[in-house]
């Protein structure tokens, strides 16, 4: 067997990374958890959508149609905002990452699709999800959580099979004597693992509902019992999840045996601390409170992140590895288009995000254009979007115009 | 022993399908979809401005509704499998993905930014469509369609270095922008833009269909056709651009390799495009059925994009990207700005088998007894990222070399067509074979063996010729290794 630090380090890309791995390790973390948040919304309102249907109680079949509204919603941001997180790990994690879907190739490719059909599915239920749709109806919910979990678990087997370099040959091998080409081999699950993310779904989505119940209650135009209520539920769903999330979060790691590791303390503290405040402030009526909560529960996302990277980076200690020493071709070009572009993004969101804020906190139509803070956000945003194209043309002709010198 | 080892994968094969055929599936319904969404916010913002500066009503159900088909089919399929591309391609040629990965993660998280705008959008301006006032949601629409743009001018560069960095400059520098701004790029984003303009047309019309006041309909009729017109004149002349960027080695295999057939089709499938704009300019009453447009706007796709796509890819052969990785994951050249050495020279001295981390242990060393196995592990770490082994699948390669099963002959073959040099007839879209002599022997066996299995497949159906007959009845001689290679085992 090859010394795995040796192997680790071969498996990098013979380019090298071109700008500090550890900007790119926390952009990847900061984006994994905004997608995990995104995610854990689409399988915890799944769940209680599934559960709301089935229930004769009509506040449950309307908490059902809201919930199922804010799953696909959710999915797609969770789509759109996994890719980040995925184009980072292929950055500094390409020897793990390729290597662990490698082993496990044809499960990599069954993703999308079962990804797709979980989608239609979930929306022919969304369409037709009313007060007095039929008994059947309930099915697509239920076949669509179900391929969401396989997609979860193909996404799983990946990452934690990164985590035992060591295996890799013996497994594909098979102890040295053939090549499982096949890919549908699937070498490590951890069952405490999955489960964390799924108790971390019920967790966040009950906060979210407390969250919403806060949003819309100045809201006249909606029955405001119901929304009252649609808090509790969330309210008592986060409380028991909360704790079987760090009961969980423990046995993982102990496990793992990355338990005595003082980060994983702190982000498994961070998620006690969330959870203590939610039970203390209870179901109050403060406005502050449900906000507040739905921000600790994101944060509660990005502290499960950190977890996870102290994990791996733990685990390739072992090895000598780190991504720290990963071969660096300095090149200050592609981070500044990167930030370039993401100040762009940054002043479009400012405008749309105030324009949703203000819009649904009110009844009726909200006349945005006449509103002088509106108008300005809109004008710094095209004015960004406008200077990005001229810029970024204008490079492209400087940099065309110097090409035959080579 | 194990200093030598080189960055090779896990090797994923699909027996009868072939990886490359995944990629192509997933590459394929996203290039059209993501076309589709392109040329659809064009029109969006369009419509919102005529439909705000005229106070049409009507108008403004339609693009509501439009928006919402765009959300289930585009926005769905789309989005999800543009992320499928990456993940099809990481198992099919990890290395390949990893060098584009490599040059432009800065250029793919700056796409990544218009993608979570553009899909943001797509939602906001469907949920407050009523929520609030029409010239916010014009406003919005224009974003949303310049930001849609913006992944395809993003994407486009990663695209044309793919193809080829057009020029030594990048080898040398190393640089992002030299990568990125290759002599391919605004061609290629010209021809993509305006054939965009052309479905976005195509899409227009279809709305048109059934708007009711009947000079608001003729003129958009009218538009929608000079639009579309405009936009395939313009595809057909960034396309003579795009052509003459093309590097040597493509141009041999367009001109001489690619069936005509290909480009027949793309070419007579636009002059219809063309004269059925012209007809709707002329008679704006002829468009009145929707279905025919979707049906016209799928073969417009299908008939145009696909072989298009699948040209693009053949005419990067024998690397799979940046003139320097071949499809067979085998760095192929220096590249001075990226530090990055050739691997061939190594995996000549030291062998394929030997490099390759995941080629397990009992094939590592030839001998006789292992040959075959070694053979097939050969095969499937050089051939079969473009060749099937079996029947089925890409370029089989049992149909490939008709039957032989004289190793010495495949040996002959591989090391004249496969020889990296064309004076020795080496083809132009195939690699240099890499590995040891007793390596390349053990490949010729394999495939040796591989034939006379298939032939003898074949004769339980048709019958065999005299000289496949002869060929099944002489047994397979295995090749002789060379001593000086064995004491290896031993290091
Ligand atoms: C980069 C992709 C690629 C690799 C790797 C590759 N080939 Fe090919 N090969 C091609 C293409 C393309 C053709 C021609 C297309 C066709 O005929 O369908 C071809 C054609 C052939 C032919 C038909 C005769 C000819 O010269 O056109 C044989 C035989 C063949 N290849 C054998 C091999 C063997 C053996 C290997 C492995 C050592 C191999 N190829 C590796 C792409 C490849």
């Amino acid at each position: 067997m090859p010394d795995v630090g040796t192997l680790l380090n071969t498996l990098r890309s013979p380019s090298g990374v071109d700008f500090y791995p550890v900007v790119i390790q926390v952009l990847m973390v900061l984006t994994w958890a905004v997608h995990m948040f995104f995610i854990n919304l689409v399988i915890g309102s799944m769940f209680l959508t599934i559960y709301g249907y089935f229930q004769k109680d009509l506040r449950w079949r309307h908490l059902s149609q809201k919930l199922i509204k804010i799953a696909i919603i959710s999915l797609s941001l969770g789509i759109v905002f996994g890719v980040a997180p995925l184009l980072f790990t292929q950055t500094i994690y390409d020897n793990l990452w390729y290597t662990a879907n490698n082993l496990s190739a044809s499960w990599v490719v069954t993703f999308v699709p079962v990804v797709i059909v979980a989608y239609y599915a979930a929306y022919f239920f969304y369409f037709r999800n009313k007060d007095r749709s039929p008994v059947w109806l309930g099915v697509f919910p239920i076949i669509s959580l179900l391929l969401i979990l396989l997609a979860g678990s193909i996404m799983h087997i990946f990452s934690y099979q990164e985590l035992f370099p060591d295996k890799w040959i013996d497994w594909y091998t098979n102890g040295g004597t053939t090549m499982n080409t096949d890919g549908w081999h699937v070498y490590a699950f951890s069952i405490p693992r999955f489960l964390m993310f799924i108790f971390l779904s019920f967790f966040v989505t009950g906060i979210f509902l407390k969250g919403y119940a806060w949003f819309f209650g100045k809201r006249t135009d909606m029955d405001q019992d119901e929304v009252t209520w649609f808090g509790t539920v969330g309210h008592k769903v986060a409380i028991v999840s909360g704790g079987l999330l760090i009961a969980d979060a423990i046995l993982y790691n102990i496990l793992q045996g990355t338990m005595m590791h003082p980060v994983i303390w702190g982000t498994i503290g961070f998620v006690a601390v969330v959870w203590a405040l939610l039970i203390a402030w209870g179901n109050r009526k403060m406005s502050w409170t449900a906000p507040t909560l739905v921000i600790l529960a994101g944060l509660s996302d990005l502290s499960i992140g950190i977890m996870r990277e102290a994990i791996r980076m733990i685990e390739l200690a072992q090895y000598n590895h780190t991504i720290y020493d990963y071969p660096l071709n300095m090149d200050i070009f592609g981070p500044i288009f990167f930030f370039g572009t993401l100040a762009v993004g940054i002043a479009i969101f400012t405008f749309v995000l105030y324009v949703l804020y203000k819009g649904g906190r009110v009844a009726g139509v909200y006349e945005a254009s006449k509103v002088e803070t509106a108008n300005t956000a809109w004008r710094m945003a095209w004015y960004a979007v406008v200077m990005w194209l001229i810029v970024f043309w204008g490079t492209g002709v400087i940099v065309l115009s110097q090409l035959n010198n080579y | 022993m194990f200093t030598d080892l080189l960055g090779f994968y896990p090797q994923w094969y699909v027996p009868n399908f072939g990886s490359g055929y995944v990629v192509a599936l997933i590459a394929s319904t996203h290039v059209l979809f993501s076309h589709i969404s392109v040329g659809a916010s064009f029109l969006l913002a369009y419509l919102m401005t005529k439909a705000y500066r005229g106070n049409h009503e009507e108008i403004y159900d339609y693009v509501k509704k439009y928006l919402f088909t765009l959300l289930l089919t585009s926005y769905i399929i789309g989005s999800l499998t543009g992320p499928g591309i990456w993940f099809s391609t990481t198992v099919s040629n990890p290395r390949g993905i990893s060098a584009l990965i490599h040059n432009f993660v800065w250029a793919w998280a700056a796409e990544w930014v218009w993608f979570v705008t553009e899909v943001a959008l797509v939602y906001i301006l469907y949920y407050i469509f009523d929520k609030v006032d029409k010239k916010t949601v014009m406003h919005l629409s224009w974003v949303f369609a310049i930001v849609s743009w913006g992944t395809l001018l993003i994407i486009v560069g990663i695209l044309a270095f793919m193809m080829s960095p057009g020029s030594e400059k990048w080898f040398v520098t190393g640089n992002i922008m030299d990568a990125f701004f290759n002599p391919n790029y605004f061609p290629q984003v010209g021809v993509r833009t305006s054939f965009t303009v052309a479905l976005a047309a195509l899409m227009g019309l279809a709305v048109a269909t059934r708007i009711k006041e009947t000079a608001l309909r003729q003129d958009l009729v009218r538009t929608m056709s000079m639009a579309g017109i405009g936009g395939l004149i313009f595809a057909g002349m960034f396309m003579v651009w795009y052509l003459d960027t093309l590097p040597g080695r493509a141009k041999v295999t367009l001109d001489f390799a690619i069936p005509p057939a290909f480009k027949t089709v793309i070419f007579v499938s636009i002059a219809v495009l063309a004269l059925i704009f012209a007809l709707f300019y002329i008679w704006p009453k002829a468009n009145r059925s929707t279905a025919f447009l979707i049906v016209l706007m799928v073969a417009v796709l299908g008939l145009t994009i696909f072989p298009q796509e699948r040209i693009r890819e053949w005419l990067r052969k024998p690397y799979i990207a940046g003139d320097f990785l071949y499809v067979n994951q085998v760095v192929a050249r220096d590249v001075p700005g990226k530090n990055i050495t050739n691997e061939i020279d190594t995996i000549d001295e030291k062998g394929f088998l030997k490099v390759h981390p995941f080629v397990p242990e009992s094939v590592k060393t030839i001998t006789p007894e292992n040959m075959l196995e070694a053979g097939r592990a050969m095969a499937m770490i050089s051939c079969a990222s473009c060749h099937s082994l079996d029947e089925g699948g890409p370029r089989p390669l049992v149909l490939k070399m008709e039957g032989i099963t004289r190793p010495d002959l495949i040996y002959q073959f591989i090391e004249r067509r496969l020889s990296g040099d064309p004076h020795k007839g080496a083809s132009p879209y195939m690699p240099k074979i890499t590995g040891t002599d007793e390596e390349i022997k053990a490949l010729s066996y394999y495939l040796a063996h591989l034939n006379y299995e298939y032939l003898v497949a074949k004769q339980r159906g048709v019958p065999l010729t005299e000289v496949q007959k002869e060929q099944l009845e002489a047994p397979i001689p295995q090749p002789e290794l060379t001593q000086k290679e064995q004491p290896q085992a031993a290091r």
